[in-house]
């Protein structure tokens, strides 16, 4: 049952020796032969004095992993084929340090290492690699550490809920934007930069100073840019419907490339799904959504 | 394929810890070895980041069989102690430069600990416990520098996490050290390796064998006396009787003239005197004891010539008692006794018997004849002397005839010699004379430099009986000893009696250290299965079998290790640094007992007044903590308002004002 916030305690931790910890209970049990076999009180001290410090570690190996609290944090969408990034809080709410606590997902090799100071909290990142669009549900997590002589180790296991949203990967392709239709009609391309005046949108740093809206910020308005353009219809409209290209993931990944060109291009450009529109409309947000309904896109 | 998940810094700690291991080894394993190791060593550790420079998979296979092919020239076979460390240490060097990942870095670490057990072979002395429990802490600090690499901790803290564990295990290791059950004797047969040359007393006594251990300070034996003190004249440790001689070396003889086993009827021994020896390995099967010794058969034997063996050579530490008899007649001899007691060699010399044979004259009895010959010693300008001249093919003819100069040896052997030429039993006894008495440990110890060897005759009056011809040349040799340090052009010197204060406190610091290597080597090193009877019994612990040491072994233990799991687990409140705090905090603490709590939105003045009002009778007191906790912690500190803070808070006993209070009312 995953949940937001995981606390480990007693129930959940659990010890075993490591590779080293067995070939070091191995060196022991030569150690107290050679003992018994030369009678040497002092070879008896060593061995002893080891067998005991490795009892020791095992106690301090599970006060390490001992009441730390993991809280799921955010995790930043991504496309698919990148590293989804989860991001864990974790806290400390004991008196003493925490050292390599280490977070593995089920079936990944990536480690990721953290320590803890005292009282406090501290962030880790655990990569998952993504291969299909859609919500990816953090994987189970192995909670680690053989901290401090590494001859045992503790391990728990968290099912987290936390969801990393996958945006489709986008087509390979060149094939070039749809042209803009107006409203009852196919029309001519958009082009940016010609004289008419078509709209605002936020100012960025290339912008040139002339078309910047001064008399706007003056009146205390957010600083806008002007946007210059032909006179017709200043969006295009990226149709599902309208698609020659065969395959539902193919499409997909093509609507993808649009709505990252057009962003780039600036271009206000809408989204027809079967079942959704997203009206069109330029930004970052816009952008998001966009590419969620195309992420969270299902046919029938 | 190269992986990097270990740092530089973390190799470069392993070598070096185990540098220290194995340094105590140089004394008895080739250098050569200790170079290969230091070799492989640095080379891959510069290799670690230049990879190209480290060998390949063949270049390490054929330095491996290199260097094992090298060990087996060198020392004939590959099982022995001195071979096995050696092979260790070279292996720990091959493994070092094999190493690629943590679990190789932890089996290199692992060989360590094993140098450092191998290293309680050759000694097990107080010093050499502590540099060893040192490099214990150093491989332990490189456990946790290797479970370490994300953080890289520095060292200091490295250090303070691994002495933390072994502090926290030393209770746990003690309990296992003194109930685990000790094994007598060994599970297999211990491997035959060259023993190394220990410096001692030989079975042969020849001129110089005895004057080269006077340079030898070491400590032979230990003796603690149960009553008094022998006096210095009665110190003789006897070792070895010598029989044969042939003409240059007293040795005891072929197999049947070795001494038996049992000890003659007509024996009649007196005034007994006891004591417990703690005898330092010699590597031989004999043991000592003061004249005449008697020694208990689960010790030993005592032969019919009262010297004492054991059935295996003295490897290790060795504590016996013996009860001495200061007066003895050893009884009649038997013929063979005679024989061989007498007996001189085929071509001795003519001009010793026409010596001996001219003393003889005119005396009137054995005792006569033998004052004569001790005078003779005495008044003919014989010298006692560390370095005599080297004598040739007849020595004892050029030593009593010519050069006069000579050690015990040359003395011992010249009177035995001259009583066997008109035929009087006589034989040689090897051992030691004298000894220190360390009044701050209360034993005696006697050193190499104190061997000594003297003759024994045999009279009808007492039998065998022991006559020092050195003492006859030298008599402070009977009551002081050889002082080593000062007997280099061969003139012996002997130790002064009276010392500087410096000399004086030196010496006193030598005692205290002697002692305490003596309780180390008493209660700690000689820890074996009966004085861990006798140690529990004393405890209190009734301990019929082994069984019931285990059970007790695993219930002590459990407990042990569960009060240490308590006190590292359980809960502890963040405690406030500031002293201050705390102790407002304790006085909180005790307001609790009241019912009273300290709300975390009331200020303490607040909070005085809740408390007075509540409980009038405590106005006074909780006025005045509550004041000067204010001034302390608001205003400037001062340590003397912080012990008055203090004092009052631990004097403060609220329950029992209100009490009185109400008794009052």
């Amino acid at each position: 049952m995953p949940s937001h916030e995981i606390q480990l305690t007693h129930r959940r931790i659990y010890i075993m020796p490591t590779r080293q910890g067995a070939m070091f209970v191995l060196l022991l049990a030569l150690m107290l032969l050679g003992s018994i076999n030369y009678s040497n009180n002092l070879a008896y001290l060593l061995t002893f004095l080891l067998f005991c410090v490795g009892l020791v570690s095992i106690i301090h190996v599970y006060r390490n992993m001992h009441a730390l609290g993991v809280t799921v944090g955010k995790c930043a969408p991504v496309f698919a084929g990148e590293q989804a990034r989860f991001v864990l809080s974790v806290r400390n709410p004991k008196p003493f340090d925490r050292f390599e606590i280490i977070f593995q997902p089920r079936n990944t090799p990536t480690q990721s290492v953290t320590s803890v100071p005292k009282l406090q909290t501290q962030t880790v990142t655990v990569p998952v690699s993504t291969r299909v669009r859609g919500y990816l549900p953090m994987p189970k997590l192995k909670v680690t550490s053989s901290y401090p002589l590494g001859l045992f180790y503790a391990w728990s296991w968290l099912e987290l809920s936390l969801n990393c949203l996958i945006y489709p990967k986008p087509a390979n392709s060149t094939q070039p934007l749809p042209e803009h239709t107006a409203p009852g009609g196919k029309g001519t391309a958009v082009q940016v930069g010609t004289d008419d005046f078509i709209g605002f949108r936020a100012a960025q740093p290339a912008d040139p100073p002339r078309h910047l809206n001064w008399k706007g910020y003056a009146k205390g308005q957010p600083l806008m840019a002007k946007l210059f353009g032909s006179h017709m219809d200043h969006h295009i409209w990226l149709d599902w419907a309208q698609m020659q290209t065969a395959g539902q993931e193919q499409k997909v990944a093509l609507l993808t490339k649009w709505v990252l060109d057009a962003e780039r291009r600036q271009v206000a450009y809408g989204l027809k799904l079967p079942g959704t529109q997203v009206a069109p409309e330029l930004g970052p947000h816009h952008r998001h959504q966009c590419l969620q309904a195309l992420a969270l896109f299902r046919q029938g | 394929m190269f992986v990097k998940s270990i740092k530089q810094s973390t190799l470069a700690f392993i070598f070096f810890s185990l540098c220290l291991v194995i340094l105590p080894h140089l004394q008895h394993v080739a250098s050569w070895a200790i170079g290969a190791f230091i070799v492989l060593g640095v080379w891959r550790i510069v290799g670690h980041v230049r990879p190209a420079w480290l060998p390949q998979r063949w270049l390490l296979l054929t330095l491996t069989a290199l260097l094992v092919s090298v060990h087996v020239l060198q020392y004939g076979a590959l099982f022995g102690r001195d071979v096995g460390v050696s092979l260790l240490i070279v292996m720990s060097g091959l493994k070092l430069m094999e190493t690629r990942t943590k679990r190789d870095s932890y089996m290199v670490i692992f060989l360590g600990i094993f140098l450092v057990i191998t290293n309680f072979l050759y000694s097990q002395s107080i010093g050499f416990a502590a540099y060893l429990l040192l490099a214990l802490l150093l491989l332990t600090a490189c456990m946790v520098d290797l479970s370490a690499q994300s953080h890289a901790p520095t060292l200091r803290h490295q250090l303070r996490l691994a002495a933390t564990l072994l502090l926290q295990a030393l209770p746990l290791c003690l309990v296992l050290f003194v109930l685990f059950p000790r094994i007598a004797g060994p599970l297999w047969v211990l491997p035959k390796d060259a023993q190394n040359a220990t410096t001692g007393l030989s079975d042969e006594m020849s001129p110089g064998k005895i004057s080269n251990l006077t340079q030898n300070n070491a400590v032979a034996f230990r003796v603690t006396f149960d009553n008094q003190l022998p006096t210095p004249e009665q110190r003789y440790w006897r070792a070895l009787t010598l029989w044969w001689y042939d003409g240059k070396t007293w040795s005891q003889g072929r197999r049947q003239h070795f001494p038996q086993a049992y000890v003659p009827k007509r024996v009649r021994l007196s005034q007994p005197i006891s004591y417990t020896v703690n005898l330092e390995p010699h590597n031989k099967s004999w043991l000592l004891g003061l004249d005449l010794p008697r020694l208990e058969r689960q010790y030993g034997v005592t032969l019919t010539d009262f010297t004492l063996r054991r059935k295996r050579e003295v490897t290790e530490l060795f504590q016996y008692p013996v009860t001495s008899f200061l007066q003895h007649h050893t009884g009649r001899l038997n013929r063979r006794e005679y024989q061989l007691a007498t007996q001189l060699p085929r071509s001795f010399s003519p001009k010793v018997i026409a010596l001996a044979q001219q003393l003889f004259r005119n005396t009137t009895s054995r005792q006569d004849y033998i004052n004569k010959v001790l005078a003779f010693f005495n008044q003919q300008g014989f010298i006692y002397t560390l370095k005599p001249p080297l004598l040739g093919d007849n020595p004892m003819e050029q030593f009593l005839l010519q050069t006069r100069k000579g050690f015990c040896e040359h003395y011992a052997s010249a009177f035995t010699l001259l009583m066997r030429a008109v035929g009087i039993p006589a034989r040689i006894v090897t051992g030691y004379q004298g000894g220190d008495y360390n009044d701050i440990g209360d034993y005696m110890i006697v050193r190499q430099s104190n061997a000594h060897a003297w003759s024994e005759v045999w009279t009808r009056a007492s039998g065998w009986t022991r006559f020092d011809p050195t003492a006859a040349v030298a008599p402070e040799r009977v009551e002081l000893s050889i002082d080593a340090s000062q007997s280099a052009d061969g003139s012996v010197v002997f130790q002064s009696q009276q010392l500087s204060a410096i000399a004086e406190a030196f010496k006193q610091l030598a005692y205290s250290w002697d002692a305490a290597n003596h309780v180390w080597n008493d209660w700690f090193l000689g820890y074996d299965q009966a004085l861990q009877q006798d140690f529990l019994n004393r405890l209190g612990l009734n301990i019929k079998s082994w069984k019931d040491l285990l059970y007790y072994l695993i219930f002590i233990f459990f407990i042990v290790f569960g009060v240490i799991v308590y006190l590292l687990l359980r809960k502890r409140i963040p405690t406030v640094s500031d002293p201050v705090v705390r102790a407002y905090q304790q006085f909180c603490r005790k307001m609790v007992k009241l019912k009273l709590l300290k709300k975390a939105n009331e200020g303490p003045a607040e909070f005085s007044a809740r408390i007075t009002r509540r409980y009038p009778s405590l106005l006074h007191a909780v006025d005045d903590i509550t004041t000067l906790y204010i001034q302390l912690r608001y205003g400037k500190p001062a340590i003397e308002a912080l012990t008055e803070l203090k004092s009052k808070i631990n004097q403060f006993a609220p329950e029992r004002i209100v009490a009185e209070r109400i008794g009052k009312d």
